[in-house]
């Protein structure tokens, strides 16, 4: 199961590498890189630090420094999304420090393999999913899931704005949660 | 209790929903809470979306890549990252690296280094105005370092150096005697060096060895001099390097756990040593002026591998075009190039001196209750450039040197303490501290019209309206709002807004 799950993988990486060696050439198309990847990062790192505001900068550390260095990116088997946890994780524990303010311990670097073997992956490929799936959500649900879950809004704030009771808004979140779960299937 | 919970259960689903929902939106940490089983998944859906990011935050930080990736391509794309960097042009007796102290205190240090190291002063240029070091050079053992006094803008940052010498033990007493503190007394390492650490009174490290005769040589850029750094990783600090600076390493040393106990980097004819921060040995990051040969493109891809712009690459006075950066790990860089016509041995004969500089050039000191403000209207109104200021502890601007065309003027801010005694002894005055001005400014531009019009626009009071004159000029006079008075002239040929 693990194997079949982890080749699964592998098959839905292949096309990060063409793109990958696009964007090393042209730096432009590491847009699409960011794209297919951007769920899984933030996912990544949301669930290691609590903080939004955090895990928004990290993340936009995270793609700097990649875009930064993707010339260096090898191509390894690994998926892309490894690279990326790699230096999410290195990230994460280089803020710690630097909070810490040289506190007198030495960094382990996180292997890419340490990344991609972490535990816990499955979650953030399923919460990516999600994430993404929000946008093929109807008009009006999308609207009350982003309101809701990203920009942390009561039902009650949620239903002046979208001038609606708040009753509705509460179908409609139920709704929404409903189509998602469908889309991603029980698991 | 149980009246409560059976109408908890007659509630609609998205009501019961909610009410669950609230719970684990407040409460995190909280395990989910017992649902309905026909909610039960939906809540796990809900509860996996509490870390949805947000959309405007994803599409920001798309513009910004694609921003970087727009002008990665302006970039030449041959342009090779890993190439070690050649050996630029530089001045007598420098590296390619050579340490820049800014300390509190630089006369002090001067004379610290001297008694303790036999250090040799080469050159100081004091700061206009007071006893504070803006510049200098010194050499020790023969390797040149660089010192200022540390400013609001440059701040003090002590920093750690290896020092070579012929005898350490000798060394360390004669450190130890003017005045430093020991770190370790001189012991026999296992990498072959006799070696002792100080703390001089401004807080730098001085690893004092002595390469012993019978070990491996060290490479030979290993300067008597030669700074130490301690990052918190190493790894990522060569990284940058070699991306910025096409720095190369040498020697590495490293356990399996990923900790650098001890590397070696080579950036031109200079090496930079470090190992990991590790007990008391902790991140002290240098300033380090670094010659290239081509200081617009080290600057370029240094901020490229993440380092903060602190100037950009301009001509310095003195025959370099310099830029500063500060990267990711605090280290900071003054990035500079030889300027063709930096001759090497520096003689400058007259010809080669700058007309704002030759003899009989005059250079206006003008005073002001706001220098910097002053700089601004000058901007504006005569397209002047800054070519740089001086800032006061506590951040006020003392002095503003700008150019118009090819004259320098100095705008001296008057109501800064460094000039207090000045003022008292009526020396410096102001024009409305002296209600006039004995001195006047005729000054040449391509359009006085235009000029005029944008001094008027920006606040000076017409002196004299524009006009022809019968010496040949076309001509007009303005006080400024801060009382200098102008005379803005165009010679008539040349002049578009006449009558004739």
């Amino acid at each position: 199961m693990a194997e079949e799950s982890r080749l699964k993988r592998r098959r839905k990486e292949e096309p990060d590498r063409l793109l990958i060696e696009a964007a090393q050439r042209d730096p432009s198309c590491f847009a699409q890189l960011y794209e297919n990847n951007f769920e899984r990062v933030y996912a990544y790192i949301a669930r290691r630090v609590g903080d939004r505001d955090q895990a928004q900068d990290l993340t936009a550390d995270v793609f700097h420094n990649a875009f930064a260095n993707l010339n260096r990116f090898e191509w390894r088997g690994l998926p892309f999304a490894a690279w990326l946890y790699r230096i999410a994780a290195n990230a994460i524990v280089d803020r710690g420090k630097r909070a810490a303010r040289f506190e007198a311990l030495k960094i382990r670097e996180i292997s890419e393999h340490q990344a991609a073997t972490e535990s816990g992956l499955d979650e953030i490929e399923h919460r990516a999913r999600l994430f993404k799936l929000v946008d093929q959500l109807p008009q009006d649900q999308r609207s009350v899931i982003t309101m809701r879950f990203a920009h942390q809004k009561s039902i009650g704030e949620i239903a002046k704005e979208m001038a609606r009771s708040e009753g509705a808004i509460k179908q409609l979140q139920f709704r929404g949660l409903q189509s998602l779960r469908t889309m991603v299937g029980e698991r | 209790m149980k009246r409560v919970r059976r109408i908890a259960k007659r509630a609609p689903l998205s009501d019961q929903l909610d009410k669950a929902l609230e719970k684990i939106m407040t409460d995190r940490e909280a395990s989910l809470p017992r649902v309905n089983s026909r909610i039960g998944a939906i809540l796990r859906i809900a509860s996996d979306l509490r870390d949805l990011p947000k959309e405007d935050f994803k599409r920001r930080l798309k513009d910004e890549l694609q921003a970087r990736a727009r002008s990665a391509r302006s970039v030449a794309p041959t342009e090779s990252r890993t190439e070690p960097i050649e050996i630029a042009a530089r001045p007598e007796g420098f590296h390619s690296i050579t340490p820049y102290f800014q300390v509190k205190g630089a006369a002090k240090f001067i004379d610290f280094l001297k008694r303790a190291f036999g250090a040799e002063e080469i050159m100081r240029a004091p700061r206009p105005d007071s006893d504070l070091i803006a510049h200098a050079q010194l050499k020790i053992e023969g390797s040149m370092i660089e010192l200022a006094d540390a400013t609001a803008e440059f701040k003090a940052n002590p920093t750690a150096m290896w020092l070579f010498v012929g005898d350490a033990d000798a060394m360390y007493k004669r450190a130890i005697k003017a005045g430093a503190t020991m770190l370790h007394k001189p012991v026999d390492q296992d990498y072959g060096d006799r070696e002792a650490s100080v703390k001089d009174p401004f807080g730098n490290h001085w690893y004092i060895a002595t390469h012993r005769e019978d070990a491996e040589p060290l490479p030979e850029e290993v300067r008597s001099v030669t700074p130490f750094l301690h990052p918190i990783a190493s790894g990522a600090v060569i990284d940058f390097m070699k991306q910025a600076f096409g720095a190369e390493e040498v020697f590495r040393a490293q356990d399996p756990a990923g900790t650098v106990h001890h590397a070696k980097v080579r950036i031109g004819d200079s090496i930079i040593a470090m190992g990991d921060a590790h007990e008391q040995w902790q991140p002290m990051p240098p300033a380090l002026h670094l010659y290239v040969s081509d200081a617009d493109l080290a600057y370029r891809r240094a901020i490229e591998a993440g380092a903060t712009s602190i100037y950009a690459p301009s001509d310095a006075p003195y025959g370099d075009r310099g830029a500063g950066v500060r990267d990711p790990f605090d280290n900071v860089w003054y990035i500079a190039t030889r300027k063709a016509n930096a001759g090497a041995e520096q003689a400058e004969s007259e010809a080669q001196l700058e007309p704002q500089r030759r003899p009989g050039a005059i250079m206006p000191f003008m005073y002001f209750e706001d220098a910097a403000g002053a700089a601004e209207l000058y901007k504006r109104v005569f397209g002047a450039t800054e070519l740089h200021r001086i800032v006061q502890p506590g951040g006020a601007v003392s002095h503003v040197q700008i150019a118009i065309g090819e004259t320098h003027l100095m705008l001296r801010n008057a109501t800064t303490k460094d000039l207090a005694e000045y003022i008292e002894k009526g020396f410096a005055r102001t024009p409305r501290q002296l209600g006039g001005m004995p001195l006047h400014l005729y000054i040449y531009v391509a359009d006085a019209d235009a000029v005029f019009k944008r001094a008027i626009e920006a606040g000076s009071e017409i002196v004299d309206p524009i006009e022809d004159q019968d010496w040949g000029d076309r001509c007009g006079g303005v006080k400024d709002p801060f009382g200098h008075i102008w005379y803005i002239a165009t010679p008539l040929r040349n002049a578009r807004g006449g009558d004739n």
